[in-house]
């Protein structure tokens, strides 16, 4: 799966709460986007934070993909809306960037929580990587 | 307000040790088996404990009275003309009707004493810094008559030494200032009077006759004739407020008060940077236990003695220069109280006076003195923890340190010095030495030993590096030739100072209150570790383009392309930090160090991150001449981004065993950052600090607080007389601090602000 240019030196920590990322997935063609969505391995992510204390119980890990529908009035990511805005990430690394925090997370009593824009939309991959989360023993919400 | 009856004076002073277990304490000086043989664990939580009573309310009127006098006369209220000792000031008190707890440095509270010995220059700076005049007796005594500590170390400083501290790349050395970081065992004091402790000084002298007058041996007799002195001039000064401390203390209210009369002798004949009081609270909690067993003493006056207690530790004074405030930000004494934390044999040393301490943040009032610190494990009781993780929340102005990695390291009785430097009480003192400028360092490499800002060569010349870009291995390499050469002009200048100090500026009483042939470490220190590693990582993973002078100085980069940068979690760059500590630790270890001592290091800076980053140029992470570096161990501002968890799991990936001295981290979450509702914000912060330290975490600083009340603070100071945040390895009132170091602590990463997308 080629990755784009802005994919390959982007990096997935976002400088500021203030940064807007956006076409980061371009030069992603759209048999990929589609064959992505279809299997699920690789999903398109705007960014990971750790240390949450308001996205599910305990201190958690929150990774947001990109692409929504909803047009919520009231959103406070709207660059998340746009698939493409978000970098594609194949779900072992997503995994391997989350396993780094196992054991935190258990004695914090926290865990993984996948939230977006709309992360059902990309629903095979969500499914993959809180599969991939259970098998490490983390907690998951969505 | 008085604590005992008549009849129990009488049968208590006969029979101190009444009711206490037997065990090794009684035949040698062993505090901490008294403690495993009679303390009592707590685990219960803080419902027990009291509020502040009228008496310690009045009290601390007064001072608050005081304080603001103080600081409308630039933060010295006055200065007493006699030359300090243990004995040359009479008594003084705040309220002598109502003091529980009673000595002054001085005659007077706020009272600062002049201390020739360290350096009599730099006392004529104060004295004139702050209006006073110079008494031309005293002037002509310590000019004429006896020579000083900062006289010596420039009678033998190097050329080398002196042009890396006038260049910034090794500065704040104590060569101009008490060097601090020992921790006289005061609870000697209360447990054994002071009789007895002079009888075992002598003992220990004596055993020396045996053995050949060598240069050391020599020192050892010298020093323990001056200890044995001391203890005398302690039992004099104790006796001028009506306290024998001859024999051991009787009553709970004895034990606080021979035990900070220990402590009132050492702060009278020193002022070191660092004059920490140790780990009192467990101790203490053992005549607390005594007393209440025997039905003299309640709830509330216990904690009423240890908010006395907590008063007369927050007045403490020093004299000090402008130029020492730079690097010393907010007046700070690190009077550091180390609590909780578990023994060897798995029982937890929280005992009820552990909450006692933490009490006094609430019956006072959030300050920074007496630095309290909790040795943290958890395996503590979950009451403690969480009445902790409240305490930080509610007040900011505690500190946590790993028990697990330090009662490893050194035993269960350690405490800290200053803010992050364990050593076993009364067994180990520390060799202060401040810290090397790493960042400048590189920036030498980079230059062949030239400064970027100065022009001047200061490290031998070496090629500088060629071409257009920075290339990390060639980099790298000439980054360790000069960690060597700088390592070999640090351990030189240490030496000097050390040397000097023990001539001219011996501790006498504070000495007096350890073992004969203490345990020294040669603590050297690291600031700008985080410029450091990003600049390697640009390096590495990225392009980095020089720009040169006229001169061929480089004095600019252009990097193209992004890289990792230090407090994401991210092995990449944290490696790179890891290589900086592990290798300078390598190349000062291979130089002789005073008296044998072990080389240690601390990454930590103090304020001396602000000052230097002002007298550092432009670095290759793309920092701009004149900021500030990050304090101690912390990733640079705005930087780490990925939240607490990734933050803390890089600093904790730092290895103690290459940074025996400390590994600084200050945190500052934003109270929403931390959970919606009251009750899940000391659960996340618990759990937070349960994860950090049950890991290879070592220290964390914990500020809670939101930068708008900061900003607000820094425009309205008069609305936060008491605001107290934690800085690197301390706690201080924000107000106190430069406009310039106001803005370098808000310019921090605040967790917890960002946990939207």
């Amino acid at each position: 799966m080629p990755e784009s240019h802005a994919a390959a030196t982007t990096p997935l920590a976002a400088k500021s709460p203030y940064e807007l990322r956006v076409n980061l997935g371009n030069g992603v063609p759209e048999t990929d986007v589609r064959s992505a969505l279809a299997s699920g391995d690789m999903g398109f992510l705007h960014s990971f934070t750790t240390g949450s204390t308001v996205d599910g119980p305990g201190v958690r890990v929150v990774a947001w993909t990109t692409g929504c529908m909803w047009r919520c009035r009231y959103c406070h990511n709207p660059d998340t809306w746009t698939i493409t805005n978000g970098l594609p990430v194949p779900v072992a690394r997503a995994a391997e960037e989350l396993a780094k925090y196992r054991q935190g997370l258990k004695v914090m009593n926290g865990g993984f929580t996948l939230s977006g824009g709309e992360p059902l939309l990309q629903h095979r991959f969500a499914a993959k990587l809180c599969a991939e989360s259970h098998r490490m023993g983390i907690h998951t919400a969505i | 307000m008085a604590t005992a009856t008549p009849r129990e004076d009488k049968v208590g002073t006969a029979t101190p040790w009444r009711g206490f277990q037997l065990g090794l304490w009684q035949t040698e000086i062993n505090v901490r088996d008294f403690i495993q043989q009679n303390y009592q664990p707590y685990d219960g939580d803080g419902s027990f404990l009291k509020p502040a009573t009228a008496r310690t309310e009045k009290i601390w009127n007064t001072l608050q009275a005081l304080f603001v006098e103080e600081r409308k006369k630039k933060g010295v209220l006055d200065v007493s003309p006699i030359p300090t000792s243990i004995t040359a000031h009479a008594p003084g008190y705040i309220d002598r009707e109502s003091e529980i707890i009673v000595g002054l440095q001085t005659d007077a509270p706020l009272k600062r004493a002049i201390m020739p010995n360290g350096g009599f220059r730099m006392v004529v700076t104060s004295l004139k810094a702050y209006g006073y005049e110079v008494d031309p007796n005293v002037a002509e005594a310590f000019t004429k008559y006896r020579k000083t500590h900062n006289d010596g170390v420039f009678d033998a400083y190097t050329a080398d030494i002196r042009k890396c501290r006038s260049s910034h790349v090794l500065t704040g050395l104590p060569d101009a200032y008490g060097r601090g970081r020992i921790i006289g065992d005061y609870r000697r004091v209360a447990l054994y009077g002071v009789n007895r402790l002079i009888a075992r000084k002598q003992e220990e002298k004596r055993d020396l006759d045996a053995a050949m007058s060598t240069d050391e041996i020599i020192r050892d007799r010298e020093e323990l004739s001056e200890q044995i002195r001391a203890l005398k001039e302690l039992i004099q000064m104790a006796a001028s407020y009506g306290c024998d401390v001859t024999r051991p203390a009787a009553t709970a209210k004895e034990a606080v008060q021979w035990l900070y009369l220990g402590y009132l002798a050492g702060v009278k004949e020193q002022n070191g940077a660092a004059m920490s009081l140790g780990r009192t609270s467990t101790f203490l909690d053992v005549y607390f236990q005594r007393d209440m067993a025997e039905g003299t003493l309640t709830e509330e006056q216990a904690q009423e003695i240890i908010d006395d207690f907590v008063i007369k530790l927050r007045i403490v004074r020093f004299l000090r220069t402008p130029e020492y405030d730079e690097l010393f930000a907010g007046d700070p004494t690190w009077v550091t109280e180390s609590i909780g934390g578990m023994g060897d044999d798995g029982r937890t040393l929280v005992t009820k006076s552990s909450f006692r301490m933490l009490q006094t943040l609430y019956n006072l009032g959030p300050g920074p003195e007496p630095n309290l610190t909790i040795w943290y494990s958890p395996s503590m009781p979950e009451g403690f923890r969480k009445f902790a993780s409240k305490v930080a929340i509610d007040t900011s102005s505690i500190q946590f340190e790993s028990d697990e990695i330090m009662r490893r390291a050194w035993g269960d009785d350690g405490a800290i010095a200053c803010c992050v430097s364990p050593m076993l009480v009364g067994k180990q003192m520390q060799f202060f030495g401040a810290r090397a400028n790493m960042a400048k360092c590189l920036l030498y490499a980079i230059n062949g030993g030239r400064d970027e800002i100065s022009g001047d060569q200061i490290a031998p010349a070496t090629p500088p590096v060629a071409g257009e870009y920075l290339d990390f291995d060639d980099v790298r390499e000439r980054l360790e030739r000069m960690m060597d050469w700088l390592a070999g002009v640090y351990v030189n200048a240490m030496n000097v100072i050390h040397y000097m100090h023990d001539k001219y500026a011996y501790e006498r009483i504070e000495m007096a209150l350890h073992d004969y042939a203490p345990l020294r470490t040669m603590a050297f220190g690291m600031a700008g570790l985080s410029v450091v590693a990003d600049s390697l990582s640009a390096m590495k993973y990225a392009k980095v383009k020089v720009v040169r002078d006229g001169t061929g100085l480089v004095t600019d980069y252009q990097t193209e392309g992004t890289f990792p940068l230090f407090g994401n979690n991210d092995n990449r760059v944290d490696h790179l930090a890891v290589w900086l500590v592990s290798t300078f630790m390598q190349k000062l270890r291979k130089y002789p160090t005073y008296r044998n001592a072990l080389h240690t290091q601390s990454i930590l800076t103090i304020t001396s991150n602000v000052v230097y980053g002002k007298a550092t140029g432009n670095t290759p992470d793309g920092r701009r001449h004149g900021e500030p570096f990050a304090p101690g161990a912390n990733p640079m501002h705005g930087r780490d981004s990925h939240g607490i968890h990734a933050s803390a799991a890089s600093v904790a990936k730092i290895p103690y065993r290459d940074a025996q001295d400390g590994i600084s981290l200050t945190t500052s979450l934003v109270p929403g950052g931390l959970g919606r509702v009251a009750g899940d914000r000391v659960d996340n912060l618990t759990g937070i600090l349960d994860a950090f330290f049950g890991s290879t975490g070592f220290h964390m600083n914990i500020n809670v607080l939101n930068r708008e009340a900061l900003i607000d603070a820094m425009d309205h100071p008069e609305k936060y007389p008491n605001l107290t945040i934690r800085v690197s390895g301390y706690a201080v009132h924000f107000v106190r601090l430069t406009r310039e170091q106001q803005m370098d602590v808000i310019n921090r990463t605040f967790h917890g602000g960002e946990s939207h997308a």
